[in-house]
């Protein structure tokens, strides 16, 4: 055998020997490769679940927070309108619309009553498994956010149930004390003789004070549920809000002048809900500023306004941390014993007026305090004048 | 052993929560003859009924510890029900959103608060006179009426072990639990009775007196 032919063979050995090791790399790198994107996924998923019960399947949160698990997987864009209880708000992540192509996008639209939310999440282009695993990601996400709306609508149904049901009790109690008088009214009209007269009156001995302290009871909670049906009388806000901050032991340091016709039940529940607000949530040493006037929107008297400014200023406050959307949202609180349901009330009592409230924004803050514009948490509300 | 018969019904039974309402309920009942007892919640309207003795039952829903839902009221109703008792219940509540689960419950009849005392005294007078007419087809024609809800769609058997269960539960306890007289009514054999009461698990289910004991 030649030299050559030996040659030959020995490279030939080593390619065979060196070929099925580069195979054999090439399958183990492609492996690894896989399972440490398998890996990345199941991480990627649990952190997604994770994420949404630290956050008690909170909507707003869960899609604001969820975008750095998902942009970490090729998606591209989630842009969200939400009407969120009569607040509106949009939610931007990554590029701007313009870059999206519509057809790498998977879209969910809800609507409910006080619910609306339109949701797209765009997927930068990626192919093979990468893309799968984009698809897949995204599609646990959106279920995630459609299962916690429902949470969330569900939870205020239910509430509103209980309440509706409270009522129609309260309203059995008063029925308890109808049926109660018209039977003792038949009654006294057969009575026609001494014995029966006797009978009559233990039987009222033991059961008028019962009676008298179950309609005592009832007209409490009458005089509660009976706002829509209250009457109306001039209301002059300085001297009414100073009276009311006095009997609730707040400190309310107030300016200017307005008055109106307005249901006054209604218009108490407001600001007691304002004024626990306060002091729940803001600053105890502080005092909490009141400002009213008359605001001309134009030549009819019909669309004259009275504005109240109710503010404080609160050290530490983070503006970036205020959102209308949360604020009025039912059942959101940042207090662990509180319901969450004071402001959204105080919109829907307003509301009954023809009313608005509004959280003030940066402009008004600069109006009322120049320098410390940063450190003002506050409402405008807007009544009809 | 002596045979049992049906205590002759002597009363109404009141069930409300409310004093002054049962004061005055049983006030217009006893001026028309009728002999009342009172209970304020379940557990006093079962005592009372384990007695026996009552051919109607006045019955308001909301009762302790849940005085504003109707779930107490429809649970008496249920055990009244289910016990094979041969008295008529009539339903006398505020709410106006429950007679579905009442009459599906099995009440007689349903009256919401408030009445006037002649609609009151008609609905009782109705209810004593089917509940008389009951008494008197069982005596006489040994005819039983039962009362049944059955769900359709799902073949007859489901409708015959109902209205089995239903008749051997109530002839169990018209004779309190009686095995021989309950037999002798219902023309079996005691081993049948005893298959029965395995069957559909009235041991655990009837609750009589405990100084009560069955012939055997």
């Amino acid at each position: 055998m030649s030299l050559v032919d030996q040659q030959l063979i020995i490279d030939l050995s080593w390619f065979m020997v060196l070929l099925p090791l580069v195979i054999g790399l090439g399958l183990f790198s492609v492996l690894v490769y896989l399972a440490h994107r398998s890996r990345q996924f199941t991480h990627s998923l649990e952190q997604l679940y994770r994420l949404n019960q630290t956050l008690d399947q909170d909507v707003l949160s869960f899609i604001e927070q969820a975008w750095p698990i998902l942009s970490k997987h090729h998606s591209l864009a989630l842009h969200a309108q939400v009407d969120w209880y009569g607040e509106h708000m949009q939610i931007h992540k990554g590029a701007p619309s313009n870059d999206l192509n519509p057809s790498s996008a998977q879209i969910i639209h809800i609507q409910q009553p006080d619910v609306e939310l339109h949701l797209a999440l765009y997927r930068d282009r990626v192919r093979g498994e990468q893309r799968l695993i984009t698809e897949v990601l995204q599609k646990t996400f959106l279920q995630l956010v459609e299962h916690n709306i429902s949470i969330k609508i569900n939870q205020v149904f239910l509430t509103q149930q209980r309440i509706e049901k409270f009522q129609l009790f309260a309203q059995h109690d008063l029925k308890n004390l109808m049926q109660f008088i018209s039977l003792l009214n038949d009654q006294l009209r057969r009575v026609d003789s001494p014995e029966q007269c006797d009978k009559l009156i233990r039987l009222l001995q033991s059961s008028v004070p019962i009676v008298q302290q179950r309609a005592q009871r009832t007209l409490q909670q009458l005089k509660t549920t009976l706002s829509g049906h209250d009457k109306y009388e001039y209301i002059d806000f300085p001297t009414w809000l100073e009276e009311l901050a006095q009997s609730l032991d707040v400190h309310l340091v107030l300016s200017g002048e307005a008055g109106g016709v307005y249901s006054r039940s209604l218009l108490k529940e407001v600001f007691v809900n304002l004024f626990n607000n306060f002091r729940d949530h803001g600053c105890a040493t502080e005092p909490i500023k009141l400002q009213c006037r008359h605001v001309n929107q134009g030549e009819s008297e019909d669309s004259d306004l009275i504005e109240i400014i109710i503010y404080q200023r609160q050290p530490g406050l983070q503006q970036n941390e205020l959102s209308s959307v949360r604020l009025f949202e039912p059942f959101w609180t940042t207090s662990e014993s509180g319901l969450g349901l004071g402001l959204f009330l105080t919109r829907e009592l307003l509301g009954q007026m023809n009313a608005r409230i509004a959280l003030l924004d940066a402009q008004q803050r600069r109006q009322l305090d120049e320098l410390e514009s940063e450190q003002l948490f506050g409402f405008v509300i807007q009544l009809p004048a | 052993m002596s045979e049992h018969s049906e205590p002759q019904a002597k009363g109404i039974l009141v069930v409300d929560d409310d004093l002054a309402l049962r004061a005055i309920l049983s006030m217009t009942l006893e001026s028309e003859g009728c002999l009342v007892s009172q209970a304020e919640n379940v557990e006093q309207a079962k005592t009372h009924l384990l007695q026996g003795g009552f051919s109607l039952v006045l019955l308001d829903l909301g009762l302790p510890p849940n005085e504003h839902t109707p779930e107490q009221g429809i649970e008496l109703l249920n055990w009244i029900v289910q016990q094979g008792y041969h008295l008529k219940v009539i339903v006398l509540t505020g709410q106006e959103d429950t007679a579905y689960a009442c009459i599906k419950a099995g009440a007689f009849d349903y009256l919401t608060k408030p009445v006037s005392e002649a609609q009151l005294l008609n609905a009782v007078q109705r209810a004593q006179l089917f509940y008389q007419q009951h008494q008197r087809m069982q005596q006489q024609e040994a005819v039983q009426a039962i009362h049944i809800n059955v769900p359709i769609g799902e073949g007859v058997k489901p409708v015959r072990n109902q209205a089995e269960e239903t008749l051997v539960r109530q002839v169990l306890q018209a004779t309190q639990f009686n095995i021989n007289e309950a037999a002798k009514r219902l023309g079996l054999r005691r081993e049948n009775i005893y298959y029965l009461m395995k069957k559909y698990d009235l041991n655990k289910d009837l609750n009589f007196c405990s100084d009560k004991e069955s012939d055997e």
